[in-house]
């Protein structure tokens, strides 16, 4: 049925999401960083992930990894990798835009009280970052979900997939394609509400006139 | 701030440039792709390493599916395992068989790299593909076919003409009609819509958006199984002949292949098969005119 | 082995640039309905009758909320059958394919740019809304008259951005059989198997015409920006 198939676009969505965040905490400070080539690979690594179409993307794992790993690749897994690695680009600018709002005082100052740069990295800017571009992330958790229906075009059964399978056999289009768009609605209007009250919720103290923290 | 994730991705320029080199880079790298080791006959490859390893579908049926043990089954599966058979016989019995699920996209890659050492789908011979693999000799034989509502007023060739014909994307059907309406087969020429999905297709039939769905006759049969929704009208356009992939360069492997397809022709074991899976007991499919002399070619005399 | 040819011997060299000729009229004439749409919503948000805000607000919320992809197979398989049998001849013939793909795309982007517009009133400040209507002027006219130029100045940043999206968004029309870049793509890498050509091809367009939109909407931007706003 329609609610058992929200297992992969949850599952898509969720994993993705789990997975791109810690590895765009990194990226988002490689993309800072002072070593050049570093900054560059991850900018290249950005810009060129935000330009193309997630089909294309899925279509170039899906192809691409059994030529190298000379293993074939199940259409979930393709549109998992190719998924994770798509919002790895777009939350790796989130998290620096919130890294670079954060005062570099407090870099300085947690090294000065004897922290390494990864330890002042990891206990006191990314969880202020984190927190002021919640709103930001969760926006484009989101957009994630949404895109998950994308996986379809590449064969993996999930709810659009389902939905049109069902349809091809019950004949009421109108009703279920209504009830898919409804369910979509559901999640993601109430989650951005959600997103709402979690950003009034969040005060943070701007400085007034740098608006650092 | 300005640089949130609203911004439009190039607003540097500098990251664009190296997009490009790196872009420039990656073209050159992937055109030394490492082939697969040309030289080798794949005959000799499985002696060497003791594995065949046989790439098959999984979600292609009757072609080639996993039925609920996991168990892989199919027609051209079937002659895949009678390969494996005949391939160890010739070894000396010491062969294991490793199958391999492989889709439309996967299949060359993963036989030009050696992780499959023979493709047992449902891939029809082009002049395009033969120049990337070698072909078995034809184990099959179909022919496109369209599917209309039982209502529809399409009852032959003659009657699609101007119409919109859903295909599946990424097949074959669209060469077939645009090479038809240039040589002016139809009146007038037919448009054709390309589906990723079958079932994408059967809703824009279902709703008239297209006026009939146009793939391989088998497959019609699978998605059309309500004779008082659905009817099938045979174009006999064409007869695509369906073979196994074979990497190039490996002709005592592809001679072990060929002489199977032909003992199984000869020996009534194809018939047998045709039976199981696209006739009696499958789709209710009888044997079209090509498939009966594509078993008599086949047929060879000791 | 890899053989690039194929993206230039007929017919396939054809039926690419058909397809990316294709690409950039659904992204074109998308974006223009989608701006005017979008405005237009966008606007109704910031009206004085309570019913057209709640409109708009609706507007927006769905074609938000549900995925491209759903709302195109809505579109696209549904529709026709509540017009009347003329109607839908008439829309088959012509492309009913292309004309979906526009249609959705259109109504996905102006539910983006009416938010667009929301957070550029917020940045103008309701300062000009009193200023405006002090001086005598009524909703409408002030909306022409002193909002819209510098509305538009504002959030060209975010419509140069919705280009882009929407640019990519047209990838989706494959879904129901446009002939556009990644469905060529697609087509010609089954036929040939070279799929690394056409998939570097494909990826080459839509960079090319991601980088060109935005260096161009960053001219643009520049002769257009508000001195001494931040952000603007």
């Amino acid at each position: 049925m329609l609610s058992a198939l929200a297992r992969y676009n949850l599952t898509l969505t969720l994993l993705a999401v789990a997975i791109a965040l810690p590895i765009s905490c990194a990226c988002a400070f490689a993309r800072l960083s002072t070593i050049r080539w570093i900054a560059l690979a991850m900018r290249v690594y950005v810009n060129t992930l935000r330009s193309m179409p997630l089909v294309m993307v899925m279509f170039w794992v899906y192809m691409i990894v059994p030529m190298i790993s000379g293993r074939s690749l199940s259409a979930y897994w393709s549109a998992l990798i190719a998924l994770t690695c798509f919002e790895v680009a777009y939350f790796t600018e989130i998290v620096r835009a919130g890294v670079q709002s954060i005062s570099s005082n407090q870099f300085a100052a947690a090294v000065a009280t004897g922290l390494s740069r990864f330890q002042a990295a990891r206990y006191i800017v990314i969880p202020q970052a984190l927190q002021r571009m919640l709103p930001a992330l969760l926006t484009q958790s989101l957009i994630a979900f949404q895109d998950s229906t994308i996986s379809s075009i590449i064969g993996v059964p999930e709810m659009l997939q389902e939905t049109t399978i069902i349809n091809a056999r019950e004949q009421s289009p109108v009703y279920y394609y209504a009830l898919l768009a409804l369910t979509f609605l559901v999640i993601c209007y109430g989650t951005s509400r959600i997103v709402r009250h979690v950003e009034s919720r969040l005060r943070l103290g701007v400085h007034p006139r740098t608006s650092k923290v | 701030m300005r640089e949130t994730t609203g911004n439009a991705p190039f607003a540097d320029r500098r990251g664009f440039l190296s997009a490009g080199a790196a872009g420039v880079v990656a073209f050159f790298a992937a055109s030394q792709t490492k082939a697969a080791d040309a030289s080798e006959d794949t005959l000799d490859k499985i002696k060497n390493t003791g594995v065949f390893n046989i790439g098959v579908r999984e979600a292609a049926p009757p072609y080639g599916f996993k039925d609920a043990n996991g168990e892989y089954l199919g027609f051209s599966t079937e002659i895949g395992k009678a390969i494996y058979d005949a391939v160890n016989k010739e070894l000396g019995g010491a062969i294991k068989a490793n199958y391999v699920a492989v889709t439309s996209q996967t299949r060359i890659p993963l036989l030009q790299n050696g992780t499959i050492d023979l493709e047992a789908g449902a891939t029809v011979m082009t002049i395009g593909r033969s120049k990337v693999v070698d072909f078995s000799i034809p184990h099959f034989v179909t022919s496109t076919s369209v599917l209309v509502l039982a209502s529809s007023p399409i009852k032959g060739v003659a009657d699609i003409a101007a119409k919109r014909i859903g295909i599946p994307q990424g097949g074959l059907e669209a060469a077939l009609f645009r090479t038809a309406n240039e040589a002016g087969t139809f009146a007038s020429a037919v448009k054709t819509i390309g589906f990723p999905d079958h079932s994408q297709g059967i809703t824009a039939l279902q709703t008239g958006t297209i006026d009939g769905y146009s793939t391989d006759e088998p497959i019609l049969y699978d998605i059309a199984r309500d004779p008082s929704q659905f009817r099938i009208v045979p174009l006999k356009m064409n007869a695509t002949a369906q073979t196994l992939l074979i990497r190039p360069g490996s002709s005592k492997f592809k001679r072990i292949a060929d002489q199977t397809i032909a003992r199984l022709c000869s020996s009534g074991e194809w018939e047998k098969l045709y039976q199981r899976y696209f006739g009696d007991g499958g789709f209710k499919m009888t044997l079209p005119e090509a498939g009966k002399v594509l078993v008599q070619m086949n047929s060879w005399p000791a | 082995m890899i053989d690039w040819s194929i993206l230039w011997q007929q017919p396939n060299g054809r039926s690419l640039l058909e397809a990316l000729l294709l690409t950039f009229q659904i992204s074109a004439i998308s974006w223009a309905l989608s701006m005017i749409l979008g405005i237009g919503i966008g606007l109704l948000r910031d009206a004085p009758i309570a019913a057209l805000r709640v409109i708009g607000t609706t507007h927006v919320e769905i074609f938000r909320n549900i995925p491209l992809l759903v709302q195109l197979f809505f579109v696209y398989f549904i529709f026709p059958r509540i017009l009347p049998t003329f109607a839908k001849h008439l829309l088959f013939n012509y492309g009913w394919e292309i004309v979906a793909s526009i249609i959705t795309l259109s109504l996905y982007s102006s539910a983006k740019i009416a938010e667009l517009v929301k957070s550029g009133f917020n940045t103008i400040g309701a300062g000009l809304h009193m200023a405006a209507a002090s001086s005598g002027l009524t909703w409408w006219q002030s909306q022409r008259h002193v909002f819209l130029n510098l509305l538009l100045r504002t959030i060209t940043p975010g419509l140069a951005s919705e280009f882009v999206t929407i640019f990519k968004g047209s990838s989706l029309a494959m879904a129901v059989g446009v002939a556009e870049t990644t469905y060529v793509t697609r087509q010609l890498g089954t036929e040939t198997f070279q799929w690394l050509p056409v998939n570097l091809y494909a990826s080459a367009v839509y960079l090319l015409c991601a980088w060109g939109i935005a260096g161009v909407m960053l001219l643009v931007e520049k002769r257009v920006a508000i001195p001494g706003r931040i952000g603007g």
